[in-house]
Order: structure tokens, then sequence, then C-alpha cells
């Protein structure tokens, strides 16, 4: 492994990771903690009727969260890195989705209860704050999806084992290229 | 192939998530979706009606004739004062309006943190804030609230009155349909020698025995 992709794996794609998957686990825990208040936030949101989906926004205030835990724990620890990025990819587009369904719909004033009851960088009304804080986290998902979780990672050590598993069930049981590998 | 890894691993985190959420709506109450969301632009402040607490209600907030810490004759406030009539934020009371939906029995909440609260607050006024409103015990003390009652919810005032604001947010989807905020902070309103108590002493407004 060359040099500079160390470099980039160690300047880069870590710390991307880990900011990244560190404000949705903190993000889904303050919601998990409160799942009430997540329903509420949902409603208010109003993509759903509350008389007729009623069922659909609990289940979504149980669902997202926990989510977004999975997925902010997986980006950290460089698991499934592609996977959980674009996971938190898709989810960050459907919150500028909805975002945007109520700064344009003037009738509708909703908090955000992006972080629970907790204001990073923007205020708890939703506004073109919160669209430009999940643009500005898009950039990361981008690149971690072209570029991978790196080498600093599980990724890598669960490549590597199945690389290796591969390499010997496929070479014919006691041929030199296994020996090779099992001696190596 | 790749892409097809990565689609599967989507599909399976968010399986799991789901499988997570079952799992902690199975431990825990569900949530209550209470009502048609309710949490449109309409700061209709409504005027004083004949709103007067019910006197069997266990509740909290009860301005009493005979309150004890009123220090206030709604006789002896003059006519035009400028504390009284200062200049609030569109949509919200300014303080004579405020003591007069106190003095008719209107219900009111504070937003503030805990600590200013204990220190002094309007008086029989409720602490209820966005943070412990989800809190048994901040669900008990809303539950002594009608939902159909005159409450007015005040923090700090002026600018810094975002507290009022989510508590009101959430107070509307509880269900209640006349919620006013004070344009005013609770220090003009003790400035202004209104009814004042600190819970320091004793609780007086929790309505418990």
């Amino acid at each position: 492994m060359s040099a500079k992709r160390w470099a980039e794996s160690i300047l880069l794609q870590f710390p991307m990771r880990a900011a990244l998957g560190g404000v949705f686990v903190f993000a889904a825990f303050t919601k998990i903690s409160n799942i009430q208040a997540f329903a509420f936030a949902i409603k208010g949101f109003k993509i759903l009727d509350p008389d007729k989906h009623g069922h659909l926004i609990v289940s979504a205030a149980y669902t997202m969260p926990w989510v977004e835990m999975i997925a902010g724990v997986l980006l950290v620890l460089g698991l499934w890195t592609r996977a959980a990025a674009l996971t938190i990819g898709l989810m960050l587009v459907f919150f500028i989705a909805a975002l945007l369904h109520v700064i344009f719909d003037s009738s509708i004033e909703a908090d955000c209860s992006c972080f629970g009851d907790m204001n990073i960088v923007c205020g708890s009304a939703v506004g073109w704050c919160q669209v430009i804080r999940d643009v500005i986290m898009l950039i990361p998902v981008g690149y971690l999806l072209w570029r991978g979780g790196g080498i600093v990672g599980f990724d890598t050590l669960r490549e590597r084992k199945s690389g290796t598993q591969g390499a010997i069930q496929g070479s014919k049981p006691g041929s030199a290229v296994d020996e090779d590998r099992t001696r190596g | 192939m790749k892409c097809v890894q990565t689609i599967a691993g989507v599909l399976a985190i968010v399986g799991l998530g789901y499988i997570a959420g079952v799992g902690h709506s199975l431990v825990r109450e569900l949530p209550v979706i209470l009502g048609p969301a309710s949490n449109t632009k309409a700061p209709d402040i409504k005027p004083p009606g004949p709103n007067t607490p019910e006197t069997d209600d266990p509740g909290i907030v009860e301005p009493p004739e005979t309150d004890p810490v009123s220090e206030s004759d709604p006789e002896s406030i003059p006519e035009f004062d400028p504390m009284l009539d200062a200049p609030v934020p569109e949509g919200m009371l300014s303080l004579r309006k405020a003591h007069q939906f106190w003095l008719e029995g209107a219900y009111f909440v504070d937003s503030r943190l805990r600590d200013e609260y204990d220190e002094g607050h309007i008086a029989l006024a409720a602490y209820l804030t966005a943070e412990t409103l989800f809190t048994d015990e901040g669900e008990a003390e809303m539950n002594t609230i009608p939902p159909d009652a005159t409450v007015v919810i005040y923090c700090l005032g002026g600018d810094e009155c975002d507290a009022s604001l989510n508590t009101k947010a959430i107070l509307e989807q509880f269900g209640f349909t006349d919620l006013s905020i004070m344009g005013v902070g609770y220090d003009e309103w003790a400035a202004a020698g209104l009814p004042t108590e600190s819970n320091i002493p004793s609780n007086t407004e929790e309505g418990t025995p």
C-alpha cells in the first residue's frame, strides 16, 4: 500500500467517516432518547397526515433513528463503508426534500428536531441553514462513495480476509500456490 | 458487482434499523400522535375570553382573588404606563395584556431554564419546556391544564424567546388551541411589580398536597 493511500486514508477518509458517522450517531441518540418528541417533529413536517397515516409516523419515528445509528456506527468503524455512506446520503437527500417542503409551504412552521432538542449550527426552526448543512454533509458522503472508506477501517480487514479465503478456496488443495499462502 | 453489494448493504442497514426500531417499540410505550397537525403560522391572539379555571380542577394555575402571592391591584395600574405598554413583537402579548390575562385566570407557562424558574417566576406559572414536556413530570404538569384553556407562555422575552416558541409549538401538537406568548420577559414582569413567586421557600403552583 502506497504512502499516498495511507495519507489519504488518515487525513481524509477517516476524519470524514468519524465526523459524519459521529454526527449521525449523536443525532440518532438524541432522537432515540425521546421518541415522542421525534414523532411530533415528523408530524410537524406535515408530510404524512396524522389522522390517516399516524401508524407510519410512529413507524418512522422508531426506524429512522436506528437506521441513522447503525449507519453512523458502521461508518465510524469503516465496515460496509460505501453502504453506510449511501444510506446516510439517501437520508440526507430525504431530509433536504422534507426541509424544502416545509420552507416552500409557508403554512408550515416546523421544528427541525435534527438533533432532538439541541440545535447545532442552525436554530430549531426549519430554514435554509439546515438545507445548507445537509448539502455540506453530502460532500463527504460523495467522497466516501467514490473513494471508499480507506485503509483505516474494518473493510480492509474484511477484504483481506475474504481475499485470502477466496484465494485458498479457489486453488486446488495441496497446490504450490496454496502451500505458499498458508506458509506466508 | 460493487454497486450491487453497496445497495444490498443499504437494504441490510435499513432492515437492521427497522428490526431495532420494532424491538425498541416493544420495550417502550408507543408515542401518541394527537389530533391533526396544527403547528401552522397562525399566531392569532384571541382576546381574553371567559376562561376562568374550573374550581374543581386540581390544576396548577388558578390565579384566584385570594391569591396570597398577589401583590398587584388592577385598579392601581395606571392607564398608560411605558413599562406595561412597551412595544412587543407582532402577535405577542404586551405586559398589560398578559397581566389582564393573568387576572382573568389564564394559565401561565414558564419556558426558561429550570434554575431561573426556581429562582423566581410569575405567580402560579407552570414549568413546561420542550425538554421537560416529554418527561413524566412534564406530562403530568401539562395534563393539569385543559387543552382549550387560555395559556400564556413566557421566557426571557425579546429576541431570546425561542424557548416560548418551542413550547408553543409542542403544546399546539398536544392539542392546545389558545396559546399566546408574552412579548416581554419575566424580568419586565417582575420589574413592573406584578405578582411573582419563588420556588426556593416553597412550591405553591404544583397543586401537589
